[in-house]
């Protein structure tokens, strides 16, 4: 037997893809550790690691952002490489450099390259450098607000350092233009330190296609096809697809080909996923890179039928890319559904409180990836993602149903969530026939919204409520032993 | 005992007519067999008036949260003295509560001004997303109840304007 790529890797972040990577750490006999604020003491992550630390924070998310204290946490655990997952340290380029200095190894990409696409500004010259299109745009500067008018309405600002939605605003005449600057500016220096932003023309109707990237590090790249992450809500995904059911083989080579041509460009080392918008006809513009493993990347395992974090963990340890593209499978079709605690009748509005019951779905080609477990309390300190539900099938329509028949089977009770709302989706006839594009939800809300109960359905709940309220002895079992009463032998 | 239940903003009446099998329960008066099993953890199987509604079920406080066909349904025990203490979000009388708890970012008036509807009174931060609160009719400002950066929780009052003249 071969020695393991590393003796012991520590994850530095919590929840479903804390889980998502132990499980791949403990299939090749990899130590896992984990770190972790001690709201989550209780988590299936900390359970589910061979080791466990807890960090402070003067916050619960500052805990998980306080790169020296995790990169003490490695060394004393005698952990020879970090692997940050997603959001937190996961994109910051000082910490990767951290952690490169301290002697371990970081599960990702080099720093340089993390700071040169983490700059949104930089990261789209590099690209246009290298002859990937993009959208025209204006950066901050001398009269701004003037020069942007000058890409024409409808256009939007986002931040620099942005991403997930934040610090990005959609103008559609000039008379909005200053005050969505100034939101914009204040958001993004709130949550991301720097105010800096930059005006975008604004494509209706448009598509979000990723690709999936892996580089060697040293100007070798493959891609392991795109992704569709077009349903969105508050700029957010919720729903994401692969294949992309909305493009032809042309542009799917293209867009493809454009992904892995920037890859190499950039030298770039490990999983990376480069982010288009793609117009009603078929064009395609630069968006940004993702330094890192994605929430949705488990869409791409499942028509590939490959392991992810296998791969990050192969490149980080010096191994050479696993498979030579024209290898890379794309097989079926799967989607991904995001089971958030948020309420959808309601502006998708967070919720909180105590998940009391929690049954997740044993269907047919049917994963779930979720770090929640009974009893576990949602709060306000952490992204509000409970599970994520991927469901595979030959056909686009197979996976749908799938994923409709998994949704129903999902029960999380305690806390509001959307997964009857995505139940809904999954039988909505424009969602079935892909009419997909980034305003599919503000489209087609009032399709969305819960029909109300039916004079049965009402009957069962309420009869249900009553049966609970008087517990088991409400209403006595049915069969034989019901007939005899509460006398056992 | 009999059990007034609210559901989708209706009062229901609920009892047990008969508990031993075949079961009987009256819903608004009205008789329906009904079967329950009850499984391990917090689920049901209950027949109801000949029709099989599957599902899960569990208790939190004076709330029972149902799930049937995919959604889940929360019925309230219905309770005078719940319901007047229930504080959600919007616009109550002349004051704007707060639907999240969240924190005050900045204040756009000051005690006394005359407002537009429409015009912005505060800007508030809710988990991460900045919102411009509005004011919902035109009138004076009575009062601003948080102070800049402070934080407030769901259900309290943000911003009050005069009552309207009669």
């Amino acid at each position: 037997m071969s020695a393991p790529l590393f003796e012991k890797v520590l994850i530095a972040n919590r929840g479903e893809i804390a889980c998502r990577i132990i499980r791949t750490l403990r299939t090749f006999g990899i130590g896992s550790a984990v770190v972790f604020h001690h709201l989550d003491a209780a988590s299936p992550a900390v359970r589910q690691a061979d080791e466990s630390v807890e960090i402070t924070g003067e916050t619960p998310v500052g805990a998980y952002l306080d790169g020296a204290q995790i990169i003490e946490a490695a060394k004393a655990l005698g952990a020879g490489a970090i692997h940050p997952g997603y959001g937190f340290l996961s994109e910051n380029a000082d910490f990767a450099r951290a952690v490169a200095d301290a002697g371990l190894t970081f599960i990702g990409p080099s720093a340089d390259v993390i700071a040169l696409m983490g700059d949104k500004v930089a990261a789209r010259r590099f690209a246009a450098e290298h002859g990937v299109p993009l959208s025209p745009s204006v950066d901050e500067g001398e009269d701004f607000a003037a020069r942007a008018a000058e890409i024409g309405f409808p256009l939007v600002i986002k931040a620099a350092a942005g991403g997930g939605g934040r610090g990005m605003r959609i103008v559609r005449e000039a008379g909005e233009l200053d005050a969505a600057i100034e939101t914009a500016k204040s958001e993004a220096t709130r949550a991301f330190g720097s105010g800096v932003v930059y005006a975008e023309r604004w494509i209706d109707r448009p598509r979000h296609i990723e690709v999936q990237v892996f580089g060697d590090g040293a100007g070798g790249a493959i891609h392991l096809w795109e992704r569709e992450c077009s349903i969105q809500r508050r700029f957010q995904k919720v729903i994401e697809e692969a294949p992309s059911p909305t493009i032809t083989d042309a542009q799917r080579e293209a867009i493809c080909a454009t992904a892995v041509s920037l890859t190499k460009a950039a030298n770039y080392a490990n999983a990376g996923t480069v982010e288009f918008v793609m117009a009603p006809d078929g064009d395609f513009y630069f968006l940004e890179m993702n330094t890192r493993l994605q929430v949705e990347h488990p869409v791409t395992e499942e028509v590939t039928g490959l392991d992810l974090v296998e791969w990050q963990l192969r490149i980080a340890a010096g191994e050479p890319i696993p498979l030579a593209q024209e290898a890379v499978p794309l097989n079926g079709h799967a989607i991904e559904a995001r089971i958030y605690a948020e309420n959808p009748d309601n502006n998708f509005m967070p919720a909180t409180g105590r998940l009391l019951h929690m049954t997740l779905p044993a269907a047919w080609r049917c994963r779930v990836d979720t770090g929640f477990a009974e009893g576990q309390a949602v709060t306000a300190s952490f992204d509000p993602m409970l599970a994520k539900i991927i469901a595979s099938g030959d056909t686009r329509f197979e996976a749908v149903l799938n994923l409709e028949g998994a949704l129903n089977e999902t029960v999380l009770l305690g806390v509001t969530t959307n997964t009857g709302w995505l139940g809904r989706l999954m039988r909505h006839p424009a969602f079935r026939e892909a009419e997909l594009d980034t305003a599919f939800l503000d489209r087609h809300a009032d399709d969305l919204t819960r029909a109300p109960l039916s004079e049965h359905g009402r009957n069962v709940v309420l009869a249900a409520a009553a049966v609970t309220l008087e517990g088991r002895h409400g209403l006595a079992a049915p069969g034989p032993w019901g007939r005899i009463g509460p006398w056992r032998n | 005992m009999a059990w007034k239940l609210s559901l989708d903003g209706n009062i229901h009446e609920l009892a047990f007519t008969k508990r031993t099998y075949p079961q009987e329960v009256m819903i608004d008066g009205r008789r329906m067999p009904v079967t329950s099993y009850m499984t391990t953890g917090h689920g049901f199987l209950a027949d109801v008036d000949g029709q099989v509604g599957p599902g899960k079920a569990v208790r939190d406080g004076n709330r029972i949260h149902v799930h049937h066909a995919g959604e889940v349904w929360t019925v309230e025990i219905d309770d005078p003295l719940m319901s007047a203490a229930r504080g959600t979000g919007g616009v109550s009388g002349d004051s704007m509560t707060a639907p999240m708890p969240g924190t005050m970012l900045s204040i756009k008036v000051s005690d006394g001004q005359s407002v537009r509807e429409g015009d912005v009174l505060v800007v508030i931060e809710s988990m991460k997303l900045e919102t411009t609160v509005k004011a919902w009719r035109a009138g004076a400002v009575a009062e601003i109840h948080i102070a800049e950066g402070a934080t407030f929780d769901r259900g309290d009052a943000l911003v009050s304007l005069e009552p309207e003249a009669a």
